[in-house]
């Protein structure tokens, strides 16, 4: 018997710009501990469908356009705030997106996740205290009566995680909405907190609404998965079906986007006769992690890069993959001498750039250029498009203003952007287009290595795919040398052509992409490789076979 | 689109600028509009007091005395027959001078202190934080009556003295603004690309922190107006014949009972001025910064 | 958390020194010199000040002199008052501008923090708009306007309420008290109201809908804390905006505390109490800014947290 049923739903936003349908004629049936996995891209409407489920829309400018919401025979769209108050945190549970911002800052743990339990079954804090340190206990946190008496700060992003959880289900509901709750997390952690989830799912016997942009993840935990774009579920079905029998060119689109090929055409290095680019000697960063106390001590020492050697050869793209804090932005950006570089070499024909005074720096600077993660922080909010590229283009000497707006001509033919929108500002283009304009600006100072700094992780994956399609032609036509940095392991997979693992400061592994990827020396590299959720249910199910649900990550941070 | 030369020029599509943006809004705004058009008026009245005021400020005529409003003079005149609507033209040139100047000196001192600072950080930066945070916990008020008292009533001392003080949360707003600019990607980008310093600071972020500027020097000079109407008020302001609008509300007090033309005014006008600053400054952060505004 | 109040202690005490200094140092800056005989002072003033002064001295032994007995609490002899002693006319004001600013801080914090819960509560409502238009009604009407505006309304037309006085009747703190506190309460129904709609448009408040929290619990429990926290630094500020506002007020209504004695020693130039009242001033306002600080710091357990460490 179905507990939740969703007809005909159409939910539209009346803002000041008009009306925006979020939701259109959306239906589907939610069984008792079934699992039932809502995919989309950023705008597709999933949230708002989850939001409309637990009565949390605001309204206005929200509004019901038509359709019902049935709860185990109570209607939704029709409860007043009481009844809704009633069923929030305790039928229905719910976790969202980011651990960090979502549990409060001013409230220690204990007093957040015994509210629901004082709230619902009318309990006193005391009495609620034991049920809340068996909760905790259940979602894998040790030493639950320590965690109880600290502020959410104090813990990492996945133990936070495991809290959210903890207080959706400690009323035992009857449906858990999990809203992108591992998209914030690194993958090793996604993968723990995936399993805990399926673990509790199959002990309480919770019906589960998961909704992710990332069809990988859902692979192995949906029963169910339905697919949506722009407001309307335009495919729903079995895993097995939506992911080898689609019909749907969306869910084509989607699967598509996903990069599981290995990078098809091989530049190989042969090193014994190539003269690498750019060689890293013994590189460390290190910096004081409270830069404004007054006393400084050595205990907030933090060794961001520590002892890295890499070389990159002409021509060849080396993948650097880590997960969030392991110093692989910072290597970036110690190479790009945007940060002050404690140790080591960086040797570009033969001179020590790590070495330079920031004047005779200048004149080298071009030789790097970077492209950068967030597509609205990367351009100047003020300036047009014409007016960035020309300044770079002008950093390469004293050219005509003919000269540049033909150079301005072909870089926007380069990069598949209309040149009638020179005259444009960054705001009104889209998050792919400005990275599109980002990668103009990086390769129109023609440089030797390009640094890509997660230039694909803020980005949809129909649009990710784009860009790295575009990186990928580029790097061909103009026989680009690229530092290639991501946590994501597929997409690295998908433009390298040698890899670089990096772990807490250290580079624990280099190889070539294949053979990294087939035999893994390092355990944490197997570790990260084995996390990555593939889009591939049968596989995906053998994972939560196999449980272990216990938090592997330190107690709390530092 | 496989075009390899430059397009004609029509064929551009013209972008519109985050400033032509927040002016649309801000023409939205019908307070803002209004508060606008009040600052113009006062601010051109001041430039002009000569040419518009009827009589002389200082011009006495005793045997007139205190007389109310009529024809000849539309806010009457004060105890020693002196016209008020002249009194308040003349007024406003002082009280505004004295916060345009003020501004001015905050502006420049706050603007410099704070991107230097913002820009460099580390050491330097705490040391410059410390030196804001110290003299912001100095009692100013205390000070300019103070110096008010010992160097006796100097509207130029005023202006600087006042301008001293307000630079400090100028200097904070302008070295937060920096820093978050500082680590915003593009500026990364730009110092990559090798662009020199000055031209990192005064093109790339400078233009970005002028929206915030702009917002508290509108809500501070209302504070400025304020504080001279407040000395002034204390009899440590302007000197007579001279008149701002703190020493008119002052002696407006005095008889408000037997003559409260002389009190009514004055305050009109300061606070129309208040008002309407204010307006414009509320109306200007909630168009640059069109999510402060809140749906 | 002790070594931050620490820390903000030592930073407080270049603050006082630099107060105590730069009053020092204007004061005998001022043209003609304090201790000059060109304002009519009395031979015996004349010779209470030099026996404690020593005036002949170099003026860093003046300096040192001031410092050593400020230390003891011993502010010197009044200017113009024979026989009086800065110390003890402050403390004989003392009491009536504390309670003064004890009444107005209340009352603008009662009245600030209602208006900006009630407009952030329901934002953009008929509400909001009259709680704003009223704080902005607040900030643009000076105390200087509104007390004599008061007084004519209350005190004179109405007759509801003594014009001035203090102590002397038993309504006659409620006029000076609301003039003093209604700008500030203004500020902070707007800080309030910021701030709670900052804090109430964050992700752990969505969090605790999702628990099924009422919204007056949500606002009380959940937002109050992070939502105050603006209002809470700003009560060093407002409270040194307080004291030089009862200069205003103590004058208007005719109050005998310590601010109407430092509009009158301004006038009189009564140097020594000038200094004396500056010193004592700076000393209040370090001292508050200090408690509201610790105050904020103990509110965030991040900066407490900071601290500890």
């Amino acid at each position: 018997m179905s507990i939740l049923s969703i007809e005909n739903l159409s939910i539209s936003f009346h803002g000041r710009e008009g009306i925006t349908r979020a939701v259109l004629n959306a239906s589907f049936k939610l069984d008792k501990g079934e699992t039932i996995a809502i995919v989309g891209e950023s705008g597709s409407g999933k949230s708002v469908l989850c939001s409309s489920i637990m009565g949390l829309l605001p309204m206005p400018p929200a509004r019901i356009e038509n359709g019902t919401i049935e709860f185990q025979g109570q209607n939704i769209l029709t409860s007043d705030n009481r009844q809704l108050r009633g069923l929030r945190g305790n039928r229905i549970g719910m976790v969202f997106q980011d651990p960090m911002t979502s549990l409060n800052p001013y409230l220690k743990i204990k007093n957040q996740i015994t509210e629901p339990v004082c709230l619902h079954q009318r309990m006193t804090a005391k009495a609620a205290w034991p049920l809340a340190i068996a909760m905790l206990n259940e979602v894998g946190l040790p030493d639950p009566e320590q965690i109880m008496n600290l502020y959410p700060h104090q813990l990492s992003g996945g133990m936070r995680q495991r809290v959210m959880i903890a207080m959706a289900l400690i009323n035992k509901p009857d449906i858990l909405i999990a809203d992108e709750p591992t998209t914030a997390l690194d993958v090793t952690i996604q993968s723990q907190i995936l399993k805990l989830i399926k673990k509790l799912q199959r002990e309480y016997n919770i019906a589960v609404i998961f909704v992710s942009h990332d069809l990988g993840v859902v692979a192995g935990i949906a029963d169910h998965i339905l697919v949506m774009q722009q407001g309307q579920i335009v495919e729903q079905g079995t895993p097995d079906n939506i992911f080898y029998k689609s019909q749907h060119p969306y869910t084509r689109n989607l699967l598509d986007s996903i990069p599981v090929r290995a990078k098809t055409e091989k530049f190989i290095a042969n090193s014994a006769d190539t003269k690498p680019l750019l060689t890293l000697q013994h590189l460390r960063t290190w910096y004081q992690s409270n830069d404004n106390e007054l006393f400084r001590s050595g205990r907030n020492l933090v060794k961001a890069v520590d002892d890295v050697n890499l070389q990159i050869f002409p021509g060849e793209t080396l993948g650097l993959v880590g997960e969030s804090g392991s110093g692989k932005s910072t290597l970036g950006r110690s190479v790009m001498r945007l940060v002050q570089i404690t140790d080591g070499k960086i040797l570009l024909d033969d001179r020590n750039l790590a070495e330079l005074s920031a004047s005779e720096l200048k004149l080298y600077r071009r030789e790097f250029q970077m492209i950068f993660q967030d597509p609205y922080a990367s351009l100047n909010p003020r300036m047009t498009i014409f007016d960035a590229l020309s300044e770079a283009l002008q950093i390469r000497g004293a050219l005509s203003e003919s000269t540049i707006h033909e150079e301005i001509t072909l870089l926007m033919n380069d990069v598949g952007l209309d040149p009638a929108s020179i005259r444009k500002y960054p705001h009104e283009f889209s998050g792919g287009q400005r990275q599109r304009i980002a990668i103009a600006r990086a390769i129109a100072l023609k440089p030797r290595l390009i640094i890509a700094d997660e230039p694909v992780s803020a980005l949809d994956v129909t649009i990710q795919a784009q860009i790295l399609d575009l990186l990928l032609m580029l790097v061909k036509k103009n026989q680009l040398t690229m530092l290639f940095i991501s946590h994501d392991l597929s997409v690295i997979r998908y433009m390298s052509d040698r890899v670089a693992v990096m772990y807490q400061g250290i580079i624990v592994e280099t190889g070539d992409t294949e053979s990294l990827f087939a035999q893994p020396a390092h355990p944490y590299t197997k570790t990260l490789l084995s996390a990555i959720p593939l889009p591939d249910p049968i596989r995906e199910r053998a994972r939560y076979r196999q449980v272990n649900v216990k938090s592997s990550e330190p107690h709390i941070t530092p | 689109m496989t075009v390899d030369s430059p397009l004609p020029l029509h064929q551009y599509q013209q972008g519109r600028s985050l400033w032509q943006d927040a002016i649309s809004r801000l023409r939205q705004n019908r307070l803002a509009v209004f508060g606008f058009w009040v600052v113009t008026c006062f601010i051109l009245i001041a430039l002009f007091a000569d040419l518009i005021a009827p009589y002389s400020y200082e011009e006495q005529n005793l045997d007139l005395g205190a007389s109310p409003p009529s024809s000849a003079h539309w806010f009457g005149t004060d105890t020693l027959g002196r016209d008020l609507f002249t009194r308040i033209l003349y007024g406003s040139r002082v009280s505004l001078l004295v916060s345009f100047l003020s501004t001015v000196v905050a502006l420049t001192i706050g603007v410099l202190w704070g991107t230097v600072s913002g820009y460099f950080g580390g050491r330097l930066d705490m040391i410059m934080m410390r030196i804001v945070d110290i003299l912001y916990a100095l009692p100013f008020t205390i000070f300019i009556i103070l110096l008010m008292v010992v160097f006796g009533r100097n509207i130029y001392l005023l202006f600087i003295t006042i301008g001293a003080v307000e630079w400090l949360t100028m200097a904070r707003i302008v070295r937060s603004q920096v820093m978050s600019i500082r680590n915003q990607e593009y500026i990364d980008a730009v110092i990559s690309m090798g662009l020199s310093r000055p031209r990192i600071i005064f093109r790339h972020i400078l233009p970005n922190i002028l929206g915030p500027v702009i917002v508290y020097t509108t809500l501070t000079i209302p504070g400025i107006i304020l504080l001279e109407s407040f000395l002034s008020f204390l009899g440590l302001g302007v000197q007579p014949p001279m008149s701002s609008w703190g020493s008119l509300i002052s002696s407006g007090v005095e008889t408000m009972e037997e003559y409260p033309w002389l009190l009514v005014f004055p305050s009109l006008t300061l606070s129309l001025t208040l008002f309407s600053l204010n307006f414009l400054g509320d109306g200007l952060r909630d168009a640059i910064d069109p999510r402060s505004a809140r749906e | 958390m002790l070594k931050f109040i620490l820390f903000r202690i030592l930073q407080a005490i270049p603050v006082l020194l630099i107060v105590i200094t730069v009053t020092f140092a204007l004061v005998h800056a001022a043209p003609g010199g304090p201790f000059d005989s060109e304002k009519k002072v009395s031979p015996e003033i004349l010779k209470n000040l030099n026996e404690r002064y020593n005036l002949n001295a170099p003026v860093y032994e003046e300096y040192l002199d001031y410092l050593s007995s400020l230390l003891q609490g011993d502010l010197g002899p009044s200017f113009k008052y024979v026989n009086r002693s800065v110390t003890e006319m402050i403390l004989t004001g003392l009491p009536s501008t504390l309670e003064l600013g004890l009444y107005a801080i209340m009352i603008a914090l009662m009245i600030g923090i209602s208006a900006g819960l009630l407009a952030a509560v329901r934002p953009n409502t008929w509400i909001d708009y009259v709680c704003m238009s009223i704080s902005m009604l607040g900030i643009c009407l000076p105390s200087f306007l509104m007390g004599p505006l008061l007084v004519v309304v209350f005190g004179i037309w109405l007759e509801w309420l003594p014009v001035s006085g203090w102590g002397d009747s038993r309504w006659d703190w409620v006029l000076p008290s609301f003039t003093l506190g209604f700008a500030y309460a203004a500020y902070i129904a707007r800080l309030t109201r910021g701030g709670m709609l900052e804090i109430l448009s964050q992700d752990f408040i969505r969090t605790a809908r999702a628990k099924g929290l009422s919204e007056a619990r949500i606002v009380l429990k959940h937002a109050l804390k992070g939502g105050l926290l603006p209002v809470v630094t700003f009560l060093g500020p407002a409270f040194a905006g307080l004291l030089s506002g009862s200069f205003i007020i103590e004058t208007i209504f005719q109050i005998p505390g310590i601010g109407r004695l430092y509009v009158q020693a301004a006038f009189n130039r009564d140097y020594t109490m000038i200094m004396g009242t500056t010193i004592f001033f700076s000393v209040l306002i370090v001292v508050f800014n200090l408690l509201s600080d610790i105050i904020a710091a103990t509110l965030n357990p991040r900066i407490s947290y900071q601290a500890k460490q």
